[in-house]
């Protein structure tokens, strides 16, 4: 449901409330139209559904979210939300409040968390937060390496095929990715550039990336396909999370980059779903219900493989075809399904 | 018992963090052997019963598995998938999981005796 504001100007700023509480979005809503005639557009939404359907529909720069809603609650939406659309802001409005959804919704990428009864005491405060959020510089988008990884926005602006840098800063180093056209064409961490550059780029744990405007590099040092990229990073940083960390000093030269494969995959399907089986994100998967269900049959064998062989929780599950690789990872929050090609099967 | 079939059980057991092994044969059958205290047999055969059911649900899904790798927290389940249902595991400690001895064992599964 949208109302638009009778002589809004052109900046008005269009918000998307989502809660299962009628009465509450209505006096919410009556009261953002009331304070600051033609500062908002609001939308609102009583679940996911209709939320997802009208991000589609308009440009949203705020989403106010419930935290307890039915299907899909409001830390599952955020979690949907940061993948999908990670420029948009997300404030959480709750009367459910804990320290510990508090912190988990921040963590997750939450801009600002608050309990509604701090409404009841004054819708002042809570709308100047709100302005301050939504007025967030919108030429680019910053975000922390923990909430949204770099391989998901890579990816993202790949498969959009954008151009744009990409500025990721860590304790450990910073560097640039330079994406033309949904193509990885250049990286720079210190003095390393090209594929290494990138690989150390995607080794990173922790830090912040800011999402700029394409501007061309000095030089085009990277050509192979975006999808084999990033499957030999994940390749690489899995082996290197097995190997004991580097004993060169914290201000010494950069480690050297990774030895390059002889052959690349191409990655054929990922599908992504929460735990509940909700699809997340999903490309070039015919049966996407059929993957779904795998993914849950192949959690639950885990499970019980887990319990009969006393071991603890269970992270991967890889399985190598005849020219396949398929990868399925088994997190707390969510399930991934990547099936790749495998030409240079034969090593093991 | 095939001769064969125990002479890998044996090999297995016998190479350094092998926590348990086990094989399921054509005819529905399983061999088993535990090398860790607290871990008993029967737990790993319902555990290769479990991998049966796994391979044979990817099965299904058109996922015909040569090999499988489970990575739990701290240890790691890797098998090797015949036809027939045939199926050879092995529970192995995070430092084993890719040692040479064990890629060679897995190289030798007598697939086709099983």
């Amino acid at each position: 449901m949208t109302e638009p504001i009778p002589g809004k100007p052109a900046r008005a700023r269009q918000i998307l409330l989502v809660d299962d509480d009628n009465d509450f979005i209505v006096m919410f809503k009556e009261f953002l139209l009331r304070h600051r005639p033609g500062a908002w557009v609001v939308h609102t939404a009583d679940h996911y559904a209709p939320a997802l359907a009208c991000l589609k529909e308009h440009s949203i720069d705020l989403v106010v979210l419930d935290l307890k809603m039915p299907i899909m609650d409001g830390q599952q939406l955020l979690m949907l939300l940061k993948r999908t659309h990670p420029e948009l802001q997300v404030v959480m409005l709750t009367s459910c409040a804990t320290p510990e959804s508090r912190s988990l919704c921040l963590q997750n990428g939450a801009a600002l968390f608050f309990d509604k009864t701090e409404v009841a005491d004054g819708l002042e405060k809570i709308y100047a937060a709100l302005e301050s959020v939504a007025s967030a510089p919108t030429d680019g988008f910053r975000g922390l390496l923990r909430q949204v990884g770099l391989p998901e926005v890579l990816q993202m602006e790949c498969l959009g095929r954008k151009s744009s840098v990409l500025e990721i800063t860590s304790p450990t180093g910073s560097g640039r990715l330079y994406i033309h056209d949904g193509s990885i064409i250049h990286a720079e961490i210190g003095l390393l550039q090209g594929e290494g550059a990138l690989f150390q780029l995607l080794s990173l744990n922790g830090g912040e990336f800011m999402l700029r405007p394409f501007v061309r590099p000095s030089r085009h040092t990277i050509d192979g396909h975006w999808e084999s990229l990033l499957m030999e990073a994940m390749r690489l940083r899995d082996e290197a999370s097995a190997q004991p960390p580097p004993s060169a000093p914290a201000d010494g030269p950069l480690p050297p980059a990774p030895s390059l494969p002889s052959a690349s995959r191409h990655i054929q399907e990922i599908v992504l779903c929460s735990q509940a089986g909700e699809l997340l994100y999903e490309w070039q998967t015919a049966g996407v219900g059929h993957r779904i269900h795998l993914l849950a049959a192949i959690s639950k064998y885990s499970v019980s493989l887990a319990q009969s062989l006393a071991l603890t929780r269970v992270d991967r599950l890889e399985i190598e075809t005849a020219n396949e690789r398929v990868l399925i990872l088994l997190q707390s929050d969510r399930r991934v399904f990547v099936r790749s090609s495998q030409p240079d099967k034969g090593a093991r | 018992m095939n001769e064969t079939i125990q002479s890998w059980i044996d090999r297995a057991a016998a190479q350094p963090g092998v926590m348990a092994c086990g094989v399921r044969l054509a005819d529905r059958t399983f061999t088993v052997k535990s090398c860790r205290d607290g871990l008993t047999e029967p737990q790993v055969t319902q555990a290769m019963r479990e991998l049966s059911e796994a391979a044979y649900a990817l099965q299904q899904n058109h996922i015909a598995a040569d090999r499988l790798r489970w990575t739990f927290e701290n240890s790691q389940l890797r098998c090797v998938v015949g036809a027939g249902g045939v199926i050879g595991a092995l529970l192995l400690s995070p430092e084993a999981a890719d040692s040479p001895g064990i890629d060679q064992l897995f190289s030798e599964f007598p697939l086709a005796v099983a």
